[in-house]
């Protein structure tokens, strides 16, 4: 279905689902088929918007657009697209175009500063060739949390641009959660282990 | 590099690989057989073990009868589980504690969630684990005095973990799971060097001391017992890579020859080199038949190429990045059995002389 509000009532008759995206149900105009609403969704941003913007179109104009939300029915793995036609104002969507990425891995944490092994993403090294000291003052407030010996995170530097133009640079540093467990896993890691110790005779 | 031929049947070998990441021992124990403690991977992820015995024509996947994880830190145990694949008549053997329930568990618990690229060792562990479990060999267990390997003339003793380091290391897992299942610390707050393992090895009449990682508490314990074995080494793997924090004077007087031969890889953490200078002494007051497999631990290496956006904005945020690579090395020690000739000695690639690590 298409989200509509004044601007976009005119818009929503002339619709048109641009390839990739899913399929209509046959029996609705407003409903897609597709298995992963996230993918499609992707692919159509690249194919469409060159990663930036969705172009809707209507007979006279074209229109800049973003999906909002998408969810998934309880039958026949039926979805729901949501488009959001924004205000003018709010077209203009940055871009992030990373430069350099790191996996990094907390060998030790001081007063101001951490101590990390860096695996070269970019590089596609699969060895921590690199060891850099990290200033506290670069990770967020809610990473600081997750801060400690052992702790993996994500450190990418690129830029964002605007529509119109601008650049800026970034670096941003994100630390991974620590791996959730619940009961069923502890069970399963529990038989795992026992199997082990029976057949191997440990 | 270039390895030359392989061993005759009645020379012992020992070769420590050291690619400045990790370290690997192999050791030719007689008769065509071989043994590998720990490994360390090249850049492309392969085992730099395999490789050597490959560059000298050795089939590993016949020859090595005995592979040993002396404990899980990933400079020692990197690609164990590639080994243990392709050395299909090898007995595996690590720290006895690896093998309990509780660790077992928490290796497979943690399988497939949120690790590292560049893996773990707790994964290295569980890989090698489940290709036992595919291939039904059995494991043979490390713990204070026990011989872990006897083939002809050849005899391995693990000296360490003690009881007391068994039981503490046990502890520590159980407190990284809270009650409700969450792991509440890090598996790094766990120490393997603790529970790590020291090898004793003996081939007729030529001893060796393998370190690994064990630290001054790990070795006072094993001074401490009447069971293990007290022929004195000719070859010492330096532990620890020579930190002080594993010097004993007492493992030099008691435990190893006269002027024995010396060997260690260096390694670089929190931007500090070790050995440092102190420690490069400490050895060299021991003995001057000293080496290491690679020139310096405090070198450093020319910094990746990178665009000068990012270059700038590293230097603006205040980070300091190092390299770590250093260029591989190993050093070989041969010795015909049974001669009482002098070992020789050769070193590869970047390996030299201990005192070249001295800051001049």
């Amino acid at each position: 279905m298409v989200q509509s509000d004044q601007s976009t009532s005119a818009i929503e008759a002339s619709w048109r689902v641009p390839e990739g995206l899913g399929t209509f149900d046959s029996d609705s105009k407003r409903q897609f088929r597709t298995q992963n609403v996230d993918q499609a969704i992707n692919n159509w941003l690249a194919k469409e918007s060159d990663g930036r913007t969705i172009r809707v179109s209507d007979s006279s104009s074209e229109i800049a657009a973003r999906p909002t939300f998408a969810r998934q029915s309880q039958i026949n793995h039926r979805f729901s697209l949501g488009v959001e036609i924004p205000s003018s104002a709010q077209w203009r969507v940055s871009t992030f175009h990373a430069l350099q990425e790191w996996e990094g891995y907390v060998l030790s944490v001081r007063d101001t500063d951490f101590v990390a092994r860096l695996v070269d993403i970019t590089g596609g090294s699969a060895n921590a060739a690199e060891e850099a000291d990290i200033p506290l003052a670069e990770i967020s407030e809610n990473d600081l949390t997750k801060l400690r010996r052992g702790s993996i995170f994500r450190w990418v530097i690129g830029y964002e641009r605007s529509i119109s133009g601008s650049k800026k640079r970034v670096s941003e540093i994100v630390f991974r959660d620590t791996p959730a467990m619940n009961e069923t896993d502890m069970q399963k890691a529990e038989a795992w282990a026992l199997e082990a110790i029976r057949l191997l005779k440990l | 590099m270039e390895a030359g031929k392989p061993p005759r049947r009645d020379e012992f070998e020992f070769t420590l690989l050291g690619p400045g990441y990790g370290e690997s021992i192999v050791l030719h124990v007689g008769e065509g057989f071989w043994a590998i403690v720990d490994s360390c991977i090249d850049r492309n992820g392969n085992p730099r073990a395999l490789q050597y015995l490959n560059s000298i024509g050795v089939d590993p996947s016949e020859a090595v009868r005995l592979i040993v994880a002396t404990h899980w830190h990933d400079d020692h145990i990197r690609g164990i589980a590639k080994l243990v694949e392709y050395c299909g008549r090898a007995t595996f053997c690590c720290s006895s504690v690896l093998c309990k329930h509780e660790f077992l568990t928490i290796a497979h618990a943690l399988e497939g969630r949120s690790h590292s690229l560049t893996g773990s060792g707790v994964r290295e562990i569980h890989g090698v684990i489940s290709r036992l479990l595919q291939t039904g060999s059995i494991p043979s267990q490390a713990i204070a005095n026990r011989r872990i390997y006897v083939r002809g003339q050849c005899e391995i003793w693990s000296l360490s973990p003690d009881d007391r380091s068994f039981q503490s290391f046990l502890r520590s897992i159980g407190r990284l799971v809270n009650a409700g299942g969450q792991i509440e610390s890090s598996l790094t707050d766990l120490t393997p060097n603790a529970v790590a393992v020291a090898l004793w090895v003996r081939v007729n009449d030529f001893t060796v001391l393998l370190g690994s990682d064990v630290d001054k508490r790990g070795w006072t314990a094993i001074l401490q017992t009447k069971e293990r074995p007290t022929d004195k080494a000719s070859v010492f793997k330096i532990p620890h890579h020579g930190s002080a924090s594993a010097y004993l004077p007492e493992v030099w007087d008691r435990m190893l020859d006269p002027d024995p031969i010396a060997v260690l890889t260096p390694w670089r953490r929190g931007g500090r080199g070790v050995p440092n200078d102190h420690e490069v002494r400490l050895v060299l007051s021991r003995t001057d038949n000293a080496y290491a497999t690679a020139r310096s631990s405090s070198s450093k290496p020319a910094p990746a190429s990178r665009s000068s956006m990012v270059k700038r904005t590293i230097r603006e945020a205040g980070v300091k990045i190092r390299r770590l690579a250093m260029s591989p090395g190993a050093i070989r020690i041969r010795y015909t059995l049974g001669s009482q000739a002098q070992p020789r000695i050769k070193t590869f690639g970047e390996a030299c002389h201990l005192k070249n690590l001295v800051q001049m």
